[in-house]
């Protein structure tokens, strides 16, 4: 699905004092089956914008399009497409309600209109994606699952609604290197079988091994729209920003400042080592 | 309505002779001024109480827009009291007739007198916590109970769980406003349908309500407890609050208020 926002501007509070502009003239897409990551500090507003991409909040003045229907037009076909597109909120694991696991995750596709058997059918595939045996979790409580698991519980619950564009607001915040592991791998999966993802995380190392794009926020303006490599070659402009880079991106352009400059940008260890082996290897060191 | 539209209890941060007065005055002002409204029986003594509260409201510098917000959801109490009071008092001339109900003249005036009172005790509280810190208020309220612990009134843990209550009231509020969003987006609809469905609709909101509610306040509790938090005893303050010249020409404006409301009372005006 082809998501583009529009001129989109958003502002708090508005006549009071304490009025704040949250978003101003924002515009960018979202192709079909993209992995995009939108990135931003506090405040940035991007909060606000995943709000007004799924549909929750109406724009104070521009608009969402979803395969070119308008997602705030008072029509079926606008519900149709707010539909379409799923969002994991922060720890979604505070939205869990149901008696059951199963209970829990059918509330989506039963919200969809679908009957029992279909629901059952896809809390069990959603919950085998997120890797919940559904035999074994989904009779109990939600409450007896672990932290992780109940994370998983939640995401599943948006899955059975199969959104064609996933939004995840940092979905592996406050979890263990083996559950953001996962949670990667989850992420990279979904989008392999065509569900286009924006992923928002702070975890700049996260971004640069998923995202295809990036898109950075600022003060309620897209200050940057490109690929990882070009958004990561601005690694002065993104600290100005609050910003970091990849922990390898960093490590090279630390290089780079002490008279080791090597071309190009490294997001991942392995292109690190290798732009430092041609560096070393040239000057006739040992090589990597 | 949306939900964050309810303003109770609300702070609004300006800097106006009413926000700098001290908790204390600005409590017992209010007790004073709702007692003030009780013992009205006129509506020219209602009337000064009006004036007394536009006086306060214009001194505060909080806009009545955003005072008027936090009444919208108290309308219907308003006018449950006002049809309930004109259908159910006996007295003066009858106006209209809808079967065995006798809407008379002396119903009309009891039920808009009822409203106006209702209206000036909520607008009138509302002042206070608009321009107290939820902080200030709970130490006010402390030390004006303080005198009755000696008789064993818990005074410090009632002002704590007062200060708690109202602290919490735009945490939950936000947490409902989460909550309800990301049930949302999984395709629930909040208000729709006839009263049955709309009860159930609640369910996907108020049991994740609760459960942030207690993982909230147990997350207080701890936070509370590493810091060596065991009760008032001995507890003193880095801000302690005095009363100043401020306060002292409040409480004579208060007295000679009291004053002109009970006098018009007493007077032919009534």
């Amino acid at each position: 699905m082809l998501v583009e926002v529009r001129n989109v501007t958003y502002t708090y509070n508005e006549g009071l004092p304490f009025e704040t502009t949250a978003l101003e003239d924002v515009s960018f897409s979202l192709r079909p089956g993209c992995f995009s990551a939108l990135i931003g500090h506090t405040g940035s507003g991007k909060s606000t914008l995943l709000q007004i991409l799924c549909g929750l909040i109406e724009p104070g003045a521009g608009s969402v399009l979803a395969d070119g229907t308008d997602l705030y037009e008072k029509t079926g076909a606008a519900l149709a497409a707010r539909r379409r597109i799923g969002m994991v909120f922060q720890y979604p694991e505070h939205q869990l309600f149901g008696e059951t696991v199963l209970a829990d995750v059918c509330f989506g596709p039963k919200n969809l209109g679908l009957s029992d058997d279909e629901c059952r059918e896809r809390a069990f595939e959603s919950l085998r994606l997120v890797g919940l045996d559904p035999d074994e979790k989904a009779g109990i409580s939600p409450f007896s699952l672990s932290g992780g698991e109940r994370r998983r519980a939640a995401i599943a619950g948006v899955l059975a609604m199969r959104p064609e564009l996933l939004i995840l607001d940092e979905p592996a915040a406050g979890l263990d290197p083996k559950g953001c592991g996962e949670m990667s791998a989850l992420m990279r999966s979904l989008n392999e079988e065509g569900t286009g993802i924006l992923l928002v995380s702070h975890d700049m190392d996260e971004v640069a091994a998923l995202a295809k794009q990036v898109l950075v926020l600022n003060g309620g303006r897209v200050a940057m729209e490109g690929t990882c490599e070009e958004v990561f070659s601005r690694g002065g402009e993104l600290a100005r920003m609050g910003l970091s880079l990849p922990a390898p991106a960093a490590f090279m352009s630390a290089m780079a400042q002490r008279g080791y400059p090597t071309e190009g940008v490294a997001l991942t260890a392995r292109q690190a080592a290798r732009k430092l082996s041609a560096l070393f290897g040239k000057r006739g060191g040992n090589g990597v | 309505m949306a939900v964050r539209d309810i303003t109770i209890g609300q702070y609004f941060p300006a800097d106006s002779p009413l926000h700098r007065l001290d908790a204390r005055t600005k409590i017992l002002g209010t007790v004073l001024y709702i007692v003030s409204l009780f013992c009205a029986h006129s509506f020219s003594a209602l009337a000064a109480a009006a004036v007394m509260f536009a006086v306060c409201a214009a001194l505060s510098r909080v806009p009545f827009g955003f005072m008027s917000r936090g009444l919208r959801p108290v309308l219907v109490i308003i006018a449950f009291t006002m049809v309930l009071n004109a259908a159910f008092t006996a007295g003066g001339a009858v106006l209209v007739t809808l079967g065995p109900v006798r809407i008379t003249s002396g119903g009309v005036r009891r039920a808009v007198f009822m409203a106006v009172r209702l209206v000036l005790m909520i607008f009138g509280s509302s002042l206070l916590t608009l321009t107290t810190k939820p902080l200030a208020l709970t130490d006010g309220l402390e030390k004006l109970f303080s005198p009755f612990s000696k008789l064993g009134l818990p005074a410090h843990e009632l002002a704590m769980m007062m200060g708690i209550a109202l602290r919490f009231i735009p945490t939950l509020m936000e947490e409902t406003d989460k909550i309800m969003k990301a049930q949302t987006a999984r395709g629930a609809s909040f208000g729709t349908g006839g009263p049955i469905s709309r009860a159930k609709s609640l369910l996907p909101l108020l049991v994740p309500l609760f459960v942030s509610a207690f993982r909230i306040a147990s997350d207080l509790a701890m936070a509370m407890e590493s810091r060596c938090y065991r009760g008032g005893e001995g507890r003193t303050r880095m801000n302690a609050a005095s009363l100043g010249r401020r306060d002292l020409a409040a409480a004579v404006i208060l007295a000679a208020y009291m004053a002109v409301v009970l006098m018009i009372n007493g007077s032919p005006l009534a």
